[in-house]
């Protein structure tokens, strides 16, 4: 499967689900200097192809002051696929879409959480962000077609007791928002065995809408004859920070 | 006012969209030049899609009120050429209705029984023994006497003699340079050879006409001049089912091509026998201006490469990719889902491996059980379960139930998806 190398800028990972975070916590973003350096030794030592592949996570980037120079960074480096992982939310903003994909940047995970506004809203506790969200990926798309670029648009749903019955929505959202994967990553704690029919759900909305559905956090045999979901065209090197 | 022939032809081009059928070009150009024919037979040819409402085409074709319509057929076009067929006849029931290509020809007679609209179905090659149809139409004999036609002989469907493969192709007009045939959006298509040396399961090319037979270079040389000076051509490719056959033609048709290639010319998705490429034929290729080629694996698992007798040797493969991608010549790699004797974890070990190769492009694509293979004729064999309706995708097959296969599709799609997404795609290779 395709590896990328996930380097974190900062922490606290976008958008977690507020029911489920003890507080509210502010990006807390690494220097510049010591993140391209984690990429630089990601890229320097990438052995296998296709690659090397970075994956700036860790904190919403596009709130990183300096993200247009890590990314150019990553390219000088040698980065065959940059990318990010996002609540979506800038790219609805300004230039951003358009941007990114001209500065390099070809993978964008948003991170969903609910399958409609009202769902998605109070399990960020950010109003207006679903839509918000919606119109990055709509900028995205007609972005990357204006430009020529082949980009590829990922969802990632952080599952958790607050959002396990909305997978099948979610799934279907991002499916028809033309994600060519998404990951269900389950929360640790989660009681699987109730959470697999929904789980099961989420995955087959998603593939007969067209987009692979990869389940995170779970024992295969699990899924039955669903297994397969267990694989993800992605995958994820040990964060690099 | 026009004199009107005795007999109109009406060739209907139904490929798919941004193609044209080279089929149907040689069977006019062999028809146009028939001393039999000529000044007898008019002919006219649509240049229509597989996607194009069968109605709108029945519509365009009876404004011309042919008394032969004549399409060539693939599983993908099949169902469309089929149901226009059916409005044809019925709105105009004096026409005769004429079908060839490779997914009717080795189930002529079944077509026949199952379409009353069909009249005539040419089996194998088609130019010679078109001609021959439209010659017994004017003469009025039994078109069931045609050699390599199967037909009905008052209600019951009857099939005459094979037709020896035609031995000297370059007995054929070039439908490029009769004017048959001009460029299709930007690019075409040349044929230097027929028949492959291999018998791939899943193909009908290795199958009936086995021997490899030749055109001649000069043939060669003159088509591809033709197509760069007189249309100025940039980009164009061959059809050959494996381009580098053997050195020395891959040689001799290097020679023909480099010119070309120097002004600028260049050639698409030619279609290579990868483990046979090693740096001085990549660098041949180079020269004559390809930019991309196709080529397996289609699978990596065992039982699968035996039931589909084609050969793999994983270092070659490898080899050959990356003297290819060394010379800025972008692979594309193809895998096959639903082949028998593969597994969910073979198809897995399959996109691994193509991955590994990163060479520039990975196509999926379904099995099609088609008629003429060997894969068709021994499916009940190898448990293959499969439309029997074109363009007879699988169903499921003895180790992967369809939800697999669905669920395989899928991932695979996604996986292409992200692959293609990196810097590189865009200038071309993925170097
Ligand atoms: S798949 Fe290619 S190599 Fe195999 S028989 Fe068909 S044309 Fe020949």
């Amino acid at each position: 499967m395709i590896r990328f190398a996930q380097v974190d800028i900062g922490s606290n990972t976008a958008v977690p689900c507020a029911l489920c975070a003890t507080q509210a916590e502010t990006p807390v973003f690494r220097p510049s200097e010591e993140i391209s350096a984690d990429v630089d030794s990601a890229c320097r030592g990438w052995r296998s192809p296709p690659g090397p592949n970075v994956l700036f996570a860790g904190a919403e980037p596009f709130l990183h002051p300096h993200l247009p120079v890590l990314i150019s960074g990553a390219r000088s480096a040698g980065a065959q696929r940059i990318g990010v992982r996002t609540d979506g939310r800038a790219l609805a903003q300004g230039d951003n879409a358009r941007g990114s994909i001209s500065a390099g940047v070809r993978l964008y995970e948003f991170v969903f959480l609910g399958g409609d506004a009202v769902a998605h809203d109070r399990l960020t506790a950010a109003p207006g962000s679903f839509q918000l969200a919606l119109s990055g990926l709509g900028a995205l798309r007609v972005a990357a077609e204006r430009l020529g670029s082949e980009i590829a648009l990922r969802g990632r749903v952080p599952v958790c007791v607050h959002n396990v019955r909305e997978l099948p929505e979610v799934c279907a959202v991002l499916a028809r928002e033309q994600c060519a994967t998404i990951q269900l990553d389950l929360a640790p704690g989660l009681d699987v065995h109730s959470a697999l029919p929904w789980l099961i759900a989420g995955a087959e909305t998603g593939m007969v809408n067209g987009s692979w559905v990869a389940i995170s956090g779970i024992e295969p045999s699990l899924l039955g004859s669903h297994a397969l979901h267990a694989t993800d065209p992605i995958s994820l090197d040990g964060e690099v920070s | 006012m026009a004199v009107r022939p005795p007999l109109t032809v009406c060739l209907v081009d139904m490929s798919w969209p941004g193609y044209q059928s080279l089929g149907l070009g040689y069977v006019r150009a062999y028809a146009q030049e028939d001393r039999r024919l000529k000044g007898r037979v008019g002919f006219t040819t649509l240049a229509l899609s597989s996607t194009d409402d069968p109605w709108w085409v029945a519509y365009q074709v009876l404004e011309l009120q042919p008394d032969v319509v004549g399409f060539a057929v693939t599983c993908w076009n099949a169902r469309a050429v089929y149901d226009t067929c059916g409005i044809i006849a019925r709105a105009r029931c004096e026409a005769t209705i004429v079908l060839g290509g490779p997914e009717v020809g080795p189930i002529a007679e079944d077509i026949l029984r199952d379409f009353d609209c069909v009249d005539i179905v040419v089996r194998g090659e088609g130019e010679e023994t078109f001609s021959d149809v439209l010659d017994a139409i004017l003469r009025e004999r039994p078109i069931w006497k045609v050699e390599g036609v199967s037909a009905r002989r008052e209600s019951r469907v009857v099939s005459a003699d094979d037709r020896a493969p035609i031995a000297h192709l370059d007995s054929l007009p070039s439908p490029y340079l009769t004017g048959v045939l001009t460029p299709h959006q930007g690019s075409a298509y040349i044929e230097s050879y027929r028949g492959c040396p291999h018998s791939c399961g899943y193909c009908y090319e290795g199958k009936g006409v086995a021997r490899v037979r030749s055109f001649g270079m000069e043939r060669v040389a003159a088509e591809v001049e033709h197509l760069v000076t007189v249309h100025g051509l940039t980009q164009f490719s061959f059809i050959d089912p494996v381009f580098n056959l053997t050195s020395g033609r891959l040689e001799e048709i290097i020679a023909i091509v480099e010119p070309y290639a120097l002004r600028g010319v260049r050639l698409h998705t030619i279609e290579v026998d990868i483990e046979r490429i090693d740096h001085a034929s990549a660098d041949l290729l180079r020269r004559a201006g390809v930019v991309s080629v196709e080529t397996g694996p289609q699978t990596i698992g065992t039982s699968a490469l035996a039931a589909c007798k084609r050969a793999f040797d994983p270092e070659r493969f490898s080899a050959g990719v990356q003297a290819c991608v060394s010379q800025g010549i972008r692979v594309e790699c193809d895998l096959i889902v639903g082949l028998p004797g593969d597994t969910t974890e073979d198809f897995l070990a399959g996109l691994d491996f193509a991955l590994k190769q990163d060479p520039g492009t990975i196509q999926f694509s379904t099995l099609h059980v088609l008629p003429g293979t060997d894969l068709w004729e021994r499916a009940r064999e190898y448990g293959l379960v499969f439309n029997p309706a074109p363009p007879h995708e699988i169903i499921a097959t003895r180790d992967m139930s369809f939800g697999d296969l669905r669920r395989a599709e899928i991932l695979g799609t996604a996986l292409t998806r992200h692959y293609r997404a990196r810097i590189a795609s865009e200038g071309g290779t993925s170097a």
